[in-house]
C-alpha cells in the first residue's frame, strides 16, 4: 500500500485526533503569534486559529463537514464551558452586591444598546435577514451569542465571527472613547467594556486595572444572561 | 473529587439542554446551566475547591472551543463579501454607540453616589488604585 494512499486519508479525516489535534495546534499557533505581537488585540487568537484552519481545509480539500464531525468535541466543551462562567460570577457576588445601582443600570442602558445599535445600522444598510440576526447577540460572549443564534434563526458560524470582531473593535477603541469622554471611574470603562465587547474587552479592561478587569467581566456574563434570556423572548414576539 | 463536579456541571447542562430542547423555555440550553449552577452555588454558599480549579482550567482554554463553530465561516464568504459594508458599519458603529451611552451611565450613576453615599465612593476609589 502506497504511503500516501487517498483512500486511506479519506478515513482518516473523520478520526477525532485530525480535527481535535488540528484545533489545538492551531490555537497553540495562534497564541504564540499573539504573545511575539505584545498581546495585541487584533491578533486574537480565536481568529487567527480560525484563518490557520480555514487555509489548511482549502489546501488539503477536506470538507467544513467533515473536519466539524471530527473537532466535535472541541465544540462539545462549549457547553460546559458556558455553564462553568457561573462560578467566576458567583465568586464576583460581593462586588455585585455593593456596586448594584451601578451594574444594573449600566446594564439596562448598554444592553439594549448593544442589541440595537447593531442591528439597527445593518438594517438600514439593507442587510439579509440572516446578517441581522447572526448580528443581534454580537456583544454576549461568542459560547453564549452562538446558541442565541441558534436560537433565533441566525447563522451561528458567523456570529462566531462577528463576535470577536466585535470584541476586537471593543478593546481597541474603548480605552480611547472613555479617555476622550472623561470618564475615569474604572468600574464605569470596565462596565462599558464588558458588556459593548465581552471577553476580548474584558481582558484588555484587566491591563488598564485590577477594578476595571473585574468590572468588565462581571459585565459580561450578566450581559451575556440576560441577553440569552431576552433576546429569545423578542424574537418570538416577531 | 474532580469528577463529582464535573458531573455536576454535567448535571446543569443537561437539565438546561432538556427544558431548552423540549420547549419549556426559550433560551440557549448551556446559559440555563449557568443559571442552575449559580443557584446550586447559592445553595452551598462558597464554591467548590475542585469546581473553582475545572472552572479556571477550562475557562482559561474558552477561546479554543468556538473555533470550529468559527471555521464553518468559510461556508458564508459570498455573504461576507456582498454585505461587507453594513457588517462593519453595525460592528464599528454599535460597538462605539454601545461604550460611550454605558460608560457615561455608569459615569452619571457613580457621580450621584458620591452625592449619596461619599464612604462607599472613597472605598471605591481605594479599590481602584
Amino acid at each position: 500500500m502506497p504511503p500516501f494512499d487517498p483512500v486511506v486519508w479519506h478515513k482518516l479525516e473523520h478520526v477525532p485526533s485530525v480535527g481535535v489535534g488540528a484545533t489545538v495546534a492551531a490555537y497553540v499557533i495562534a497564541l504564540r503569534l499573539q504573545r511575539w505581537s505584545g498581546g495585541s488585540a487584533i491578533f486574537n487568537p480565536t481568529l487567527v486559529a480560525v484563518l490557520l484552519l480555514a487555509l489548511a481545509l482549502k489546501l488539503s480539500g477536506m470538507d467544513y463537514a467533515d473536519y466539524a464531525r471530527s473537532a466535535g468535541v472541541v465544540t462539545f466543551l462549549l457547553a460546559p464551558a458556558v455553564v462553568l462562567l457561573a462560578v467566576p460570577l458567583f465568586r464576583q457576588r460581593r462586588l455585585i452586591r455593593d456596586s448594584a445601582r451601578i451594574i444594573v443600570g449600566s446594564l439596562a442602558v448598554g444592553l439594549p444598546a448593544g442589541v440595537l445599535s447593531a442591528i439597527g445600522i445593518a438594517w438600514l444598510l439593507h442587510a439579509d435577514r440572516v446578517t441581522i440576526l447572526s448580528l443581534a447577540p454580537k456583544s454576549t460572549t461568542a459560547g453564549i451569542a452562538i446558541g442565541i443564534s441558534e436560537k433565533i434563526g441566525g447563522a451561528p458560524s458567523l456570529t462566531a465571527v462577528l463576535v470577536i470582531m466585535t470584541g476586537i473593535t471593543g478593546a481597541v477603541i474603548g480605552p480611547i472613547a472613555t479617555r476622550r469622554m472623561g470618564v475615569g471611574d474604572p468600574r464605569a470603562v470596565g462596565l462599558a467594556m464588558g458588556i459593548a465587547s465581552h471577553g476580548i474587552g474584558t481582558a484588555r479592561a484587566l491591563q488598564i486595572g485590577e477594578t476595571a478587569g473585574a468590572f468588565a467581566g462581571l459585565g459580561m456574563s450578566l450581559n451575556g444572561i440576560l441577553t440569552a434570556i431576552l433576546l429569545p423572548l423578542a424574537a418570538n414576539l416577531f | 473529587m474532580l469528577l463529582t463536579e464535573a458531573l455536576r456541571v454535567l448535571i446543569c447542562l443537561c437539565a438546561g439542554e432538556i427544558l431548552s430542547g423540549v420547549g419549556v423555555l426559550p433560551f440557549p440550553g448551556p446559559v440555563i446551566g449557568l443559571v442552575l449552577l449559580l443557584a446550586n452555588l447559592a445553595l452551598i454558599g462558597e464554591v467548590p475547591h475542585q469546581l473553582g480549579r475545572l472552572a479556571d482550567n477550562v475557562l482559561a482554554a474558552l477561546g479554543m472551543l468556538f473555533v470550529p463553530t468559527g471555521v464553518g465561516l468559510l461556508a458564508y464568504t459570498h455573504l461576507l463579501r456582498r454585505e461587507f459594508a453594513p457588517i462593519a458599519a453595525a460592528i464599528l458603529g454599535g460597538t462605539l454607540v454601545t461604550i460611550v451611552v454605558t460608560a457615561l451611565t455608569a459615569k452619571r450613576l457613580a457621580e450621584s453616589e458620591v452625592k449619596r453615599r461619599p464612604e462607599a465612593d472613597r472605598e471605591a476609589t481605594d479599590a481602584a488604585v
